[in-house]
């Protein structure tokens, strides 16, 4: 089911590094994150004080529990991560929790358990595992949309278990356009 | 007169667009079943959801509306090289016992859509006593089961409309025969639990609501 030839090619690819020639390479940024690239394997923690962009490999636990992570459409973690907001575009075997919101993009593969008080998850984002629900804490039930702009409606006329239709009715159906 | 390729590349009108092969046509169909399950979930935002399917995402918020957890298993493997029940048929009973340590008799509602058509009996029946283990007493199982010559080569994907409608989306054109589920028969799978309600659907496809049993001693 996780296969890394189902994950679409990043949009934010990092460029081929330039001459450095006598010089130390500054960082590789994208949006102000750090960026681990698609060529770099990580076996352990990893923590800091800054966002995160996630393009290779990485295997033990991911906390940045102030700042943003994503994993980007080539990242392939295997760990529990932490974060303000975490993003997925690549394949996660973990749990993700945030202080914010968690998003899983159409082309993100999750296989863990989610805690946040917003969660997002794009059609096409195949997740596997537990969504807690409960995560809002003192702000109550968390806001679970389809739509990164969804947190505002969603939730807000979902409640509609009354009735509709009597029970034993046998058909009422509309075709849509696959 | 035949035109060299070139000739005939270069002379096609641009609006010309060869027509997309026709692709499976989602259908939405009222779901009584589904609205009888629900009427008798907990209202106390204690409820904990168990879906053996795959994750939608009209399917988790219209959950997050009432529930305080929800399980996605996907139980069921859509890779058609998977669908040979002899073998078993599509299925992944470990992914529900890995639920055993956290979650034994916690949920409250199970949906249950296109699981039984596509396993062995056997295995529906491994999978049905933990699904039983991990519900709570009284818990609302709702399943679809097909009760036509035919059905989808691989299982549907069934997003929740609201309360009392689904949406059926056909990963495939293709169709396979239907094995033979009686309700006798699924009432016998469903072990654990007691069918409370069933409704036949004119398209084809048999609802079932039941009610996981207060006594019910695993085998």
């Amino acid at each position: 089911m996780f296969k890394k030839d189902d994950v679409e090619p990043s949009s934010a690819q990092p460029r081929p590094a330039q001459s450095t020639a006598g010089r130390t390479p500054p960082p590789r940024r994208s949006g102000g994150a750090a960026i681990i690239g698609p060529s770099i394997k990580i076996k352990g923690d990893v923590s800091g004080d800054e966002d995160l962009m996630i393009q290779g490999q990485v295997e033990g636990k991911v906390k940045l529990a102030k700042h943003n992570v994503t994993i980007g459409s080539d990242g392939h973690v295997k760990a529990d991560v932490h974060g303000r907001t975490v993003v997925v575009e690549g394949q996660v075997e973990g749990d993700l929790r945030a202080k914010e919101q968690i998003i899983l993009r159409h082309t993100a593969r999750v296989e863990g358990s989610i805690a946040a008080p917003r969660v997002t998850l794009e059609d096409g984002a195949v997740f596997r595992g537990g969504i807690e629900m409960d995560a809002g804490g003192k702000e109550g039930k968390p806001v679970v949309g389809k739509r990164a702009d969804a947190g505002q409606e969603a939730g807000a006329d979902r409640d509609d278990r009354s009735a509709k239709g009597a029970a034993g009715e046998k058909e009422s159906g509309k075709s849509l356009q696959a | 007169m035949k035109l060299p390729w070139r000739s005939r590349v270069e002379t096609a009108s641009p609006e010309v667009i060869p027509p997309e092969p026709p692709g499976p046509v989602i259908d939405i169909y009222s779901s009584p079943g589904l609205e009888e399950a629900l009427r008798g979930g907990p209202d106390d935002g204690s409820c904990k959801v168990l879906d053996l399917g795959p994750s939608v995402a009209d399917n988790v918020e219209f959950v997050a509306s009432f529930a305080s957890y929800l399980q996605i298993v996907d139980a069921i493997d859509r890779d058609p090289a998977a669908s040979n029940l002899e073998g078993g048929g599509f299925g992944r009973l470990s992914a529900l016992q890995s639920l055993f340590d956290r979650h034994r008799r916690s949920f409250s509602l199970v949906l249950m859509w296109d699981v039984l058509n596509y396993l062995s009996i056997d295995r529906a029946e491994r999978m049905l006593r933990s699904v039983a283990e991990l519900c709570l007493p009284g818990a609302r199982l709702h399943a679809i089961v097909f009760a036509t010559d035919t059905m989808p080569a691989v299982p549907n994907r069934y997003r929740i409309i609201d309360s009392a409608r689904l949406a059926y989306e056909p990963a495939t054109t293709e169709l396979r025969g239907v094995p033979d589920l009686p309700p006798a028969a699924v009432g016998k799978l469903l072990k654990g639990f007691r069918v409370e309600h069933s409704f036949v659907l004119q398209h084809g496809v048999h609802e079932y609501v039941a009610s996981r049993k207060r006594w019910y001693v695993k085998e």
